[in-house]
C-alpha cells in the first residue's frame, strides 16, 4: 500500500523541477544544510526561544494551578479536623500563589500566541524571500527549463508547509518533554517509587512512541503529498482533454482511475489518522496506568505515614494536566512528515549555489557566433541541428520556418536561456556560458515568445528596464513601438494599470509593450521571437522599419513564420537551415 | 469573501453535513460518554484521596473500579474520532463525484466557472480542505454544549455555589468570545485580503523572474518584496492579537474558574467562608470532585475555540465551490434513448436559437439541413457562433427555442453520452494525455491493435514521421503533445479520429493555429479521409478546404449565405 520514501519522493522531484540536473537529485536532500529542521527553528531567531519559553511558562502554571489547588483543598480538609492545625494553617499564602499562577498561565499562553506566530511568519518572510533568491542566483539554463506558473504556485504551497514543523512538531515536545522533566526531579526529591514509576511513563512515551510511530507516518504523510501530486496532475489533464474524453467514452475508464487514486490517498489518510488516534489513546493510557500507580504505591505511604495525602492529591492533579500536554504529541509526527516532503522539493532551489560566468567584459562592437549547435527543448524530438552562423554589427537576421520546428528553441539558445546539446556559442568572441549574467543580459536581449507583463502601471512595466527614465522617454518608446496613439487616449495615460498576463491589452498591445520595455533597456543584439504576431500588416512593417533604423550599431535577429517586408542581410528559411553555414558565410 | 456569500456557503455546508448527521451524533455521543467516563474517574479519584486524608484509609475498591474508566475513556475518544473521520470520508467522496459530474457535464462550457486550473483545485484541495470541519468541529460543536451540562448537573448535588458559577461564567464565555471574536472575523477578512495580495506579489515576481533578470532588475523587485512581506508580517500581528484575545478570554475564565472554586472550597473546609463560618459547605471528597471537573467544564469550550479555524476554513472552501455548486442546476443533463447509425446520417435544425443565461442571444432562428454524407463547412468572423452551433449539436448546450433532429430523431431525448460517442471530433488543438502515441490511439478504440493503428497513422499521413522513431507508436508524448510539432500533432489526432470509424464528425477549426503551409497540407489530408461521412466543420478561412460540399456563412449568429458546390451527397 504504501510504497518506500525514496520511490514517491524521487518521482514527485523529477516532476516538479524538469530543470534539475541529475548532479543535484541525487544528493541526499535532507542533508542540505540550506533547510534543515534545525535551521527552520533558529531562523525564527529570539521569537524562536521567547515562544518556547512562554509556552513553558504557560503550560506549567496551568499544570501547577491544578496541583495547588488539589494540595490547598486537601490540606485545608486535613486542617480542618483539628481546632489547632486549623489555627496553624496559613491559608493566605496558598490562596495568592493560586490566584497568580491562574494569571501567569493566561498572560504567558497569550504571549506565547503572539510571539511564535511572529517568530512564523518571519521565518515564512525569510523562505519566500530564500526562494526568490535561490531561483534568482540559479543558473540561467536551469531557469530557463523551470520557469512553469504551477511550479511556482506548488513551491509558494510547500513553503507554507515548512511552517509545520517549528509550530506543530517541535514546540510540543519540548513543553513536553521540559515539565516532565521537572516533574520527575520533584518526585525524585520526593519520593523513590514514585520517580521510578513516572520514568516508566516518560520512557514509554518519550521513547516508544517515536520509535514505533514516526517513520510510519512520515512515510503515509510523504506518500500524500506524492499521491495528491500525482492526482491533481491527472486532474487537470483530464480536464484539459475533456472534450475528447468524452467524445470516444473514455472518460468513465478515466474516472475510475481518479478514483482508484482518491482511495489510495484516503486509505493513507485513513492510516496516518488511526495512527494518531492510537497514538493519543497510547498517550492517555500510558499516563492513567501511571496515575494507576502512583495512587497504588503512594497511597500506600499515605496510610503509613510517609508521605502527606494533599502531596499526592497535588501530584494526581499534576498526572492528570500532563494529559493536555502530552495529547498533541499524536500530532507532531503529521506536521513532521509534511514539513520533511514539502523540504524535500524545495531544497534544490533554494540556497542555489552562485554559479554561472565571471566575465564581466564585453569589449567592442557586438558579435554573435554560432558553431555547429545542436539544441532541444525538454523532450522536443525535433530543433535545431548542427547550426552555425556568426552576426556582425549592423546585421540583421531573418529566421522563418513551420510552426513547431525549434525555431523558439534556437532563440533561447542564442540568447542564452537554454544550453545547447551540443556546439559553441560566442558573444563578442567570449564562449557564452563565461560570460557573467548581467553582463551578458545587458548585451544579448530576447523578446520571448511567452509574453509577461506584471501587474502594475503601464510606467511602472515600462520602468523595470530602466528605473530613472523620464515620462518624455518612455512616450518615446511608446511612439516607436507604434502605442503611442493608443496610450494617449487611456484617461490614465501612464499610469494605466495592466493586469497579469496584459489583461485589458490586446495580445498585440502587450507584445508590443514588452518590445518597447526591452527597447528601453536596449541591448545591443536583440532577439526578438514572433514579434509581429497579432498585427496587421501595416504595423508590423512600420515597426521592422523602425527596429532597422533603431538597431543599425546592433545585431537584430527576429523569428517569424509570416512574411516580412524590406530586406534582411541574412535569411534562412528553416528547411535551408542546415546549409547556414555556407550562407552566413556569404554575409 | 462577502456576508451574502458566506451566507450562503453556509446553507450549502448544512444540506451538505445533512447527509452524514447520524455518523455525526454517533460521534458525538462517543465524546459524551468519554466525558461521562471521566466524571466517573474523578469522583472515584476524590473519594479516594479524601478517605486518604480525612480517615487515613486506603480504599482497594476505589481504586480498582479507577482502572476502568481509565481505560475505557481513551477507547471512546478514539470512537469519536474515527466516527468523525468516517463520516468526513463518506461526504468528501460524494461531493467529489458530483462535483466530477457538474464539470464534465459542462464540458466545455466548465470554462465559465472558472478556468481548469481553478477546477481541479475545487474538486481536490478546496473538498480536502473541509475535512477537519466533519472531522472535528462538528462533533465538538455538539459536546461543547452537552459535557458543560453534564458536568453542572455532576457538581450540582454537591455544591450549588460553584454550579452556579459554572452556570453563570459558561454563556459570559461566549458572549466575550462573540465581542472579541466578531472584531477578529472583520479583521480577518482584512488580512485574507492582505495574504492574497502578497501571495498574488510573489506570485507574479516569481512568474516573471525571467523577464526580471532580463532586464536587470531583480534588486528592486526583491526590496519591494521585503517590504511588502514586512507590512505583512506587521498587518498580520495585529490582527492576530485581536484574534487571539478570544482564546485569551477562555483562558483567563478556565483560569479563574480553577482558582476560585478552589479559594472557596478550601476556605469552606477550614470553615472561613464569609456566610458560614464554623461549617463545612462541601465535604473534601466533593470539593476535590468538583475541582478535578473544573478543568474539563472550560476544556470542551477552548476546544471549540481551537477548532474554529476549521470552520472559517470550510467556509472559504465553501464560498470557492459556489460557482460549480450553482453550475450544477444549469447543465442539461439529456434524455435517455440510444441512437445507432447505420451510416451517415442526416441532421436537420430547427429554428434553432440560443441564448446563454444571462448573456445576449449568439444563435438565431437557424433553419438547416445537413444531408447524409454532406461535408458542410461553417465560415464567419470570430464571435458568429460556429463554436456555439457545434456545441449544440454535441449536445454540450440545448437550444433554447427550435429542435435538432438527427436521424429524424430529437437531439433532447438522446443519451448525450452514447450519442457523443458516434461522433469523431477535432478540436483547434488536439488534446493529449501523458503516455506513449498509441495509448493516446487507443483512446479512440480501446481493443485496436497495431495494425489498425498503422492502417490509421498511414491514412493520416503520420506513419511516415512515426515509423522511423525509435520506439515508433511507442513513443511517449509529453503533457499536451510536447515532442511534436503541431503539424504531426494534427495529424495523429486524425489519425485517432479515423480510429473512432464514425459516420458523423465535428471539427472545430482544425490546425488555426498552424502557420499557413502546414494547415492547408494537414486539411487537404482530413478533406481525402472524411468521404462519405456527415461532416461539420467550422472555420475561420477557407485554404486547403475545397473539398467541402456546403460552405455556410454566419455572421452575427444567423445564417447570411449558403453556397452548395455539388448537388446531393456524396455516398
Amino acid at each position: 500500500m504504501v510504497r518506500s520514501p525514496e520511490k514517491p519522493v524521487r518521482a514527485e522531484s523529477d516532476r516538479s523541477q524538469p530543470g534539475l540536473s541529475q548532479a543535484d537529485r541525487s544528493q541526499p536532500v535532507a542533508s542540505k544544510p540550506g533547510l534543515s529542521l534545525g535551521f527552520l527553528f533558529f531562523r525564527q531567531g529570539a521569537m524562536g526561544y521567547l515562544g518556547l519559553a512562554l509556552g513553558a511558562v504557560g503550560l506549567g502554571a496551568a499544570i501547577l494551578l491544578l496541583a495547588a489547588s488539589g494540595w490547598f483543598i486537601t490540606a485545608a480538609g486535613v486542617a480542618g479536623l483539628s481546632p489547632a492545625a486549623l489555627y496553624a494553617f496559613n491559608y493566605l499564602q496558598p490562596a495568592a500563589v493560586i490566584r497568580t499562577l491562574a494569571i501567569c498561565r493566561t498572560l504567558a499562553l497569550y504571549g506565547e500566541r503572539i510571539v511564535s506566530h511572529d517568530g512564523i511568519l518571519r521565518l515564512l518572510q525569510h523562505l519566500r524571500l530564500g526562494v526568490f533568491d535561490g531561483l534568482s542566483r540559479m543558473s540561467r539554463y536551469r531557469l530557463g527549463a523551470s520557469g512553469s506558473g504551477d511550479l511556482m504556485q506548488r513551491m509558494l504551497t510547500d513553503i507554507d508547509l515548512l511552517d509545520q514543523w517549528p509550530l506543530r512538531g517541535l514546540a510540543p515536545w519540548f513543553w513536553a518533554v521540559s515539565l516532565c522533566v521537572v516533574f520527575a526531579g520533584f518526585l525524585f526529591w520526593i519520593s523513590m517509587p514514585l520517580f521510578c514509576i513516572f520514568l516508566v511513563v516518560m520512557l514509554l512515551i518519550f521513547g516508544v512512541l517515536p520509535v514505533t510511530v514516526s517513520s510510519r507516518a512520515m512515510d503515509l504523510a510523504l506518500f500524500q503529498t506524492w499521491k495528491a501530486g500525482e492526482r491533481r496532475q491527472f486532474l487537470t489533464e483530464t480536464l484539459a482533454g475533456l472534450i475528447t474524453l468524452r467524445t470516444t467514452g473514455a472518460l468513465a475508464t478515466r474516472l475510475n482511475t481518479l478514483e482508484e487514486m482518491d482511495h489510495a490517498l484516503d486509505t493513507s489518510r485513513w492510516h496516518l489518522h488511526g495512527l494518531g488516534i492510537a497514538s493519543q489513546a497510547l498517550i492517555l493510557l500510558v499516563l492513567s496506568l501511571g496515575l494507576w500507580m502512583i495512587l497504588f504505591l503512594g497511597a500506600g505511604a499515605a496510610v503509613s505515614g510517609q508521605i502527606s495525602p494533599a502531596l499526592l492529591a497535588g501530584i494526581c492533579c499534576v498526572m492528570l494536566g500532563l494529559s493536555e500536554v502530552m495529547a498533541p504529541l499524536s500530532q507532531t509526527f503529521q506536521a513532521l512528515g509534511f514539513t520533511r516532503g514539502a523540504q524535500q522539493r524545495l531544497a534544490g532551489i533554494f540556497d542555489v549555489p552562485e554559479d554561472g560566468g565571471t566575465i564581466t567584459d564585453l569589449a567592442g562592437p557586438p558579435r554573435l557566433e554560432l558553431e555547429n549547435v545542436t539544441a532541444r527543448q525538454g523532450q522536443a524530438l525535433t530543433g535545431p541541428d548542427h547550426v552555425s552562423l556568426s552576426l556582425h554589427p549592423g546585421d540583421t537576421l531573418w529566421i522563418q520556418g513551420p510552426s513547431g520546428c525549434g525555431k523558439s528553441t534556437l532563440a533561447a539558445v542564442m540568447a542564452g536561456w537554454l544550453a545547447p546539446a551540443q556546439g559553441d556559442i560566442r558573444v563578442n568572441g567570449v564562449p557564452m556560458a563565461a560570460v557573467e549574467e548581467k553582463t551578458l543580459r545587458r548585451q544579448v536581449g530576447l523578446l520571448d515568445q511567452d509574453l509577461y507583463l506584471f501587474p502594475m502601471t503601464l510606467a511602472q512595466n515600462l520602468r523595470l528596464a530602466k528605473p530613472d527614465a523620464e515620462d518624455s522617454e518612455l512616450w518615446e518608446i511608446l511612439e516607436q513601438v507604434a502605442l503611442a496613439t493608443w496610450a494617449r487616449q487611456l484617461p490614465r495615460q501612464l499610469d494605466t494599470p495592466i493586469g497579469e498576463y496584459g489583461t485589458g491589452l490586446s495580445g498585440g498591445q502587450a507584445r508590443r509593450v514588452c518590445l518597447g520595455r526591452l527597447l528601453l533597456f536596449g541591448p545591443p543584439i536583440l532577439i526578438l521571437d514572433e514579434p509581429f504576431e497579432g498585427l496587421d500588416t501595416p504595423t508590423a512593417d512600420r515597426l521592422l522599419t523602425m527596429l532597422r533604423q533603431h538597431r543599425k550599431e546592433g545585431i537584430l535577429v527576429i523569428i517569424s513564420h509570416q512574411h516580412l517586408a524590406g530586406d534582411f542581410t541574412c535569411h534562412f528559411h528553416w528547411e535551408a537551415l542546415q546549409n547556414m553555414e555556407n550562407q552566413a558565410k556569404t554575409i | 469573501m462577502k456576508p451574502d456569500q458566506e451566507k450562503q456557503a453556509g446553507k450549502w455546508l448544512k444540506g451538505q453535513v445533512a447527509q452524514v448527521t447520524s455518523l455525526l451524533w454517533l460521534s458525538a455521543g462517543a465524546g459524551v460518554t468519554a466525558s461521562m467516563c471521566m466524571v466517573v474517574q474523578c469522583f472515584l479519584l476524590a473519594h479516594l484521596l479524601a478517605g486518604l486524608a480525612m480517615e487515613n484509609r486506603f480504599d482497594r475498591h476505589l481504586l480498582w473500579l479507577l482502572a476502568l474508566p481509565f481505560l475505557l475513556r481513551p477507547c471512546f475518544l478514539a470512537v469519536k474520532e474515527l466516527l468523525g473521520f468516517r463520516a468526513g470520508r463518506v461526504l468528501r467522496r460524494r461531493l467529489r463525484q458530483s462535483l466530477l459530474e457538474t464539470i464534465a457535464a459542462a464540458g466545455p462550457h466548465r470554462s465559465r466557472i472558472a478556468g481548469d486550473g481553478s477546477l481541479s483545485a475545487m474538486v481536490l484541495e478546496q473538498v480536502d480542505a473541509m475535512d477537519d470541519y466533519f472531522v472535528r468541529y462538528l462533533p465538538h460543536k455538539i459536546l461543547a454544549v452537552a459535557t458543560p451540562v453534564l458536568i453542572v448537573a455532576a457538581v450540582l448535588p454537591h455544591s450549588p455555589v460553584v454550579a452556579g458559577l459554572l452556570t453563570v461564567t459558561a454563556p459570559l464565555i461566549p458572549f466575550f468570545m462573540y465581542l472579541v471574536g466578531n472584531e477578529a472575523v472583520r479583521a480577518g477578512r482584512r488580512q485574507f485580503q492582505a495574504l492574497s495580495v502578497l501571495a498574488d506579489r510573489i506570485r507574479t515576481m516569481l512568474q516573471g523572474l525571467p523577464v526580471l533578470r532580463q532586464l536587470d532588475a531583480v534588486p528592486p523587485a526583491r526590496q519591494t518584496l521585503a517590504a511588502a512581506s514586512d507590512r505583512f508580517r506587521i498587518k498580520t500581528l495585529a490582527v492576530l492579537r485581536m484574534a487571539f484575545l478570544s482564546s485569551a478570554v477562555l483562558e483567563l475564565f478556565a483560569s479563574l474558574g480553577i482558582a476560585v472554586a478552589a479559594v472557596y472550597l478550601g476556605m469552606g473546609l477550614l470553615g472561613y467562608v464569609p456566610w458560614a463560618r464554623g461549617t463545612v459547605p462541601v465535604p473534601l471528597g466533593s470539593a476535590l470532585f468538583i475541582l478535578l471537573l473544573i478543568p474539563e467544564f472550560y476544556m470542551a469550550l477552548r476546544r471549540l475555540g481551537t477548532d474554529y479555524h476549521a470552520r472559517a476554513q470550510a467556509m472559504a472552501a465553501a464560498v470557492s465551490l459556489m460557482p460549480l455548486i450553482h453550475a450544477r442546476r444549469t447543465v442539461f443533463q439529456g434524455g435517455t434513448n440510444v441512437w445507432v447509425p447505420a451510416g451517415p446520417p442526416g441532421i436537420q435544425m430547427q429554428q434553432v436559437s440560443w441564448q446563454p443565461s444571462g448573456r445576449n442571444q449568439v444563435l438565431h432562428a437557424i433553419d438547416l439541413d445537413i444531408m447524409p454524407g454532406e461535408r458542410v463547412g461553417l465560415v464567419g468572423p470570430s464571435g458568429s457562433g460556429k463554436t456555439s452551433l457545434l456545441h449544440l449539436i454535441l449536445g454540450f448546450d440545448r437550444p433554447s427555442e427550435g429542435q435538432i433532429l438527427v436521424d429524424g430523431h430529437p437531439l433532447d431525448a438522446l443519451n448525450p453520452d452514447r450519442f457523443r460517442q458516434q461522433i469523431a471530433w477535432l478540436g483547434q488543438r488536439p488534446e493529449w494525455f501523458s503516455g506513449t502515441v498509441a495509448q493516446n490511439l487507443a483512446l479512440a478504440r480501446p481493443h485496436a491493435g497495431e495494425d489498425d493503428f498503422r492502417q490509421a497513422l498511414a491514412a493520416a499521413g503520420a506513419w511516415a514521421f512515426i515509423h522511423p522513431l525509435p520506439h515508433g507508436i511507442h513513443t511517449a508524448l509529453g503533457e499536451g503533445g510536447q515532442g511534436f510539432s503541431g503539424g504531426q500533432l494534427q495529424r495523429l489526432a486524425l489519425a485517432r479520429a479515423l480510429l473512432r470509424d464514425a459516420w458523423l464528425w465535428i471539427l472545430d477549426e482544425p490546425g488555426a493555429h498552424l502557420d499557413p503551409e502546414t494547415a492547408v497540407a494537414v486539411r487537404r489530408h482530413m478533406g481525402q479521409v472524411t468521404r462519405g461521412r456527415t461532416l461539420i466543420l467550422a472555420a475561420h478561412h477557407l485554404e486547403g478546404l475545397e473539398w467541402l460540399d456546403t460552405l455556410i456563412r454566419l455572421d452575427n449568429g444567423r445564417i447570411i449565405h449558403i453556397e452548395r458546390f455539388r448537388h446531393g451527397p456524396v455516398s
